[in-house]
């Protein structure tokens, strides 16, 4: 996993709990980088559902809540980290559907050896988008709080539902109001 | 150390390792990227040494192609040259021996080596100006030239092919063409008998039409288009695009049918472009094709002269024209208006029976079967009521002509129709003159009073010439006797001295040649052996000038006559023979 997804993580905790909370899921979990992370290396996601399970230990609130909470605030980050990525005269539905043709192609070209979940779009109709969300990492409420981002993001009142598909693959759908 | 310190030194430691972490993945990358320039350097060194040599290569690999492209071209103009000078030789000693006395199979003979050399000469023309074109060095020359005389050459060569085909050959354009042009005479008729020749090749009943065209003139130049169609077998869509290429016939087969190199077309298009201008073909298989050209000539300003002449007062004369080739007595009809002579046609010589005909009315007549028309007319007869009868004929032998001298034609016109020809010969045979000539006429006469005193002697056998010239000597104000032939000629100046001969090459009974040599030997008991005679030949070989000197001949007028070399012949002859008065 992507440096940037463990700094961003531990600025979040930071900002919405303490440094103090920081500095206790790192104590609490066994992290082979010892809590030291760069944006630009690479980690073992592992790490990640160490350091997440163990803040919801420490504050109480289900990690899925904190995972979604994480996601929104990492596409807003994202974002402002990443202007150019963000197509944003289309609107949102063309932005999601340049994800997995656009984005991440420009992710490969700089990180090779990054391992990149898949968002395998199908524009149903101009409002309504379904998106696949193909991971070994089973982040899903990761997925639907970058989801909910991007949609806060582009100021559209969109719907968005989520299911379980029988492959173990998560189908979003999206559909503009 | 207090809790406080140890958590803030391990945050510290945490960010240390991260910067540590970072500058390690910063290293490793600028290595990486150190490697990959240095590798990207060397392998852009390698191609740079690779391009360098390769392009020398394909240098001199072009420059070897160039020089070999040079001397094959040399070769092939140096051989196309070397083949040309022994084959002038055939051709000139074949001709030559036509002129001896051989029997009839010789004759016959030689005719063929004649003919056969003349298509070699031609086709290896073609190589040789194919070769000089692919070579850049063929050069157009820029002299000046009467376009009508061009177009009556172009007839003429082509007149003969047509007549065996038995095909209508027609020139038609306006009276109003620009005549005196700047370019390159030779080579527009090389483009004229080359499309007019295949024209006829590829016609087996029916007309070729040479039509020239005015598109554009300004103060300096004149855009002309020349037609050449035909009611030929047509060329299918998908070949023409391919005709103008060089060796490309429309049809494998057409070569084994016609003959041909294919060079004649992609030369004609490279010397309309030289010329300024384009060439093309529309063409309805089955119907016939016409190809066209342009050309841009200048022309000369000062002296704007029109290709049907000087204008010609023709005062109140009325023609009335008879010709079942509609098109060719329509363009006949148009020239004749343009002279001022109100013509008009009718059907059939039957319906002049009819008509109520005024006294200064010309009749022209033309036939399809001139023999048969002529024989009928000889049993019904045209009442003489016409104040000049000219037939018209495509062909050209004793029998027509004694058929319409039976018929009281005053003259025959051969076709194809040169409309300036028919204008001289209308106003010989009218003694109209034009204003011009009028006051010419009047300048010179009262310049040198003495002119009408010398007695000059045309020695031809063709009637139209024997007009022509009659025609001329009148316009410049002299008068003449005429002889259809040596003989005669020799009888006349028994009879009368003269003081200046024109005389034709080639007559029947006594050529000449002979004839001169008559005078000469003055055994023949006529008045002025020493008489200046000045030779008129169509030939304009130099050899053949040369003949004429041997023969005893003074001085030479190439046919057909220009009026300002006619001019000054006489200037130069009448001093001479003023002075020995």
């Amino acid at each position: 996993m992507k440096g940037i997804i463990f700094t961003e993580f531990l600025d979040m905790v930071e900002k919405k709990f303490s440094i103090d909370t920081v500095d206790k899921i790192i104590e609490s979990s066994n992290l082979a980088s010892g809590g030291s992370y760069t944006s630009v290396g690479t980690y073992p996601h592992t790490e990640m559902a160490e350091l997440v399970v163990n803040l919801g230990r420490e504050t109480g609130i289900p990690v899925k809540d904190l995972l979604i909470a994480f996601g929104n605030y990492l596409f807003n980050r994202l974002a402002v980290l990443y202007p150019n990525f963000v197509i944003f005269e289309n609107g949102l539905l063309f932005f999601l559907e340049s994800i997995e043709n656009h984005i991440h192609i420009q992710v490969r070209k700089l990180y090779p050896d990054a391992e990149l979940p898949q968002f395998n779009t199908k524009l149903i109709h101009e409002k309504k988008l379904e998106m696949i969300y193909v991971s070994e990492r089973h982040l899903g409420d990761l997925a639907e709080g970058l989801l909910m981002g991007a949609i806060e993001f582009f100021k559209q009142e969109a719907s968005l539902k989520r299911e379980r598909q029988l492959d173990e693959t998560i189908k979003f759908t999206i559909e503009l109001i | 150390m207090s809790k406080e310190e140890e958590i803030w030194k391990k945050r510290l430691e945490r960010e240390r390792n991260a910067r540590k972490q970072a500058e390690k993945l910063l290293e490793e990358k600028s290595l990486e990227l150190y490697v990959r320039n240095t590798h990207l350097k060397d392998i852009t060194e390698n191609q740079e040494i690779l391009i360098n040599h390769r392009t020398s290569a394909l240098l001199k690999a072009l420059h070897e192609a160039k020089e070999a492209n040079l001397t094959k071209r040399e070769f092939f103009a140096n051989v196309s040259h070397e083949l040309r000078t022994p084959l002038n030789g055939i051709l000139g000693m074949a001709h030559m021996l036509l002129d001896t006395n051989l029997n009839n199979i010789q004759k016959d003979y030689t005719q063929t080596i004649l003919i056969s050399s003349e298509i070699l000469l031609n086709l290896i023309n073609d190589i040789l100006d194919f070769s000089k074109i692919e070579a850049g060095k063929l050069e157009l020359e820029e002299t000046e030239f009467d376009l009508s005389q061009t177009l009556y050459e172009v007839l003429d060569i082509l007149s003969s092919k047509a007549n065996e085909k038995k095909i209508e050959l027609l020139l038609k354009y306006e009276p109003s063409l620009p005549n005196s042009l700047k370019g390159d005479p030779i080579r527009l008729k090389q483009i004229l008998l080359n499309l007019g020749s295949n024209a006829i090749k590829f016609t087996e009943k029916g007309k070729v039409i040479i039509e020239v065209k005015l598109v554009k003139s300004t103060k300096n130049h004149s855009i002309l288009k020349f037609e050449i169609s035909d009611t030929g077998i047509g060329i299918p869509d998908d070949k023409i695009k391919l005709l103008f290429n060089p060796f490309t016939q429309a049809d494998a087969s057409t070569n084994r049918k016609f003959g041909g190199t294919g060079l004649g077309l992609s030369i004609s298009k490279k010397l309309a472009e030289m010329m300024n201008g384009e060439i093309g073909v529309d063409s309805t298989p089955d119907e016939g094709s016409t190809f066209w050209f342009t050309t841009k000539f200048k022309t000369k300003n000062k002296q704007q002269s029109t290709i049907d002449g000087p204008p010609v007062l023709f005062v109140d004369y009325e023609a009335i024209c008879i010709d079942c080739n509609e098109e060719s007595n329509d363009e006949l009809i148009k020239h004749l208006n343009a002279w001022n002579i109100k013509a008009k046609k009718i059907e059939s010589v039957s319906a002049l029976q009819k008509m109520k005909i005024k006294p200064n009315t010309i009749l022209i007549i033309g036939s399809e079967n001139e023999e048969n028309f002529l024989n009928e007319l000889v049993e019904t007869g045209i009442k003489n009521k016409f104040v000049l009868k000219i037939f018209l004929s495509k062909i050209r032998t004793t029998k027509i002509i004694e058929l319409a001298k039976m018929n009281h034609f005053d003259s025959i016109i051969f076709k194809p129709l040169k409309f300036r020809q028919i204008q001289l010969e209308l106003s010989a045979s009218l003694n109209t003159i034009s204003e011009k000539s009028e006051t010419e006429k009047k300048q010179n006469a009262s310049n040198n009073k003495s002119q009408t005193d010398i007695q000059i002697l045309i020695v031809e056998d063709n009637l139209i010439n024997q007009k022509v010239a009659l025609a001329l000597l009148n316009k410049f104000g002299f008068k003449a006797h005429t002889a259809d032939n040596g003989l005669i000629a020799l009888e006349k100046m028994k009879q009368q001295k003269f003081d200046l001969i024109f005389m034709d090459f080639q007559m029947p009974e006594l050529d000449g040649y002979e004839t001169t040599g008559r005078i000469r030997n003055g055994q023949s008991g006529i008045c002025s052996p020493k008489i200046p005679i000045i030779a008129m030949t169509a030939n304009a070989m130099k050899g053949d000038q040369e003949k004429c000197l041997i023969a005893g001949m003074n001085d030479f007028l190439s046919k057909p006559i220009i009026p300002a070399e006619l001019e000054e012949l006489l200037q130069k002859w009448v001093d001479f023979i003023q002075q020995k008065k």
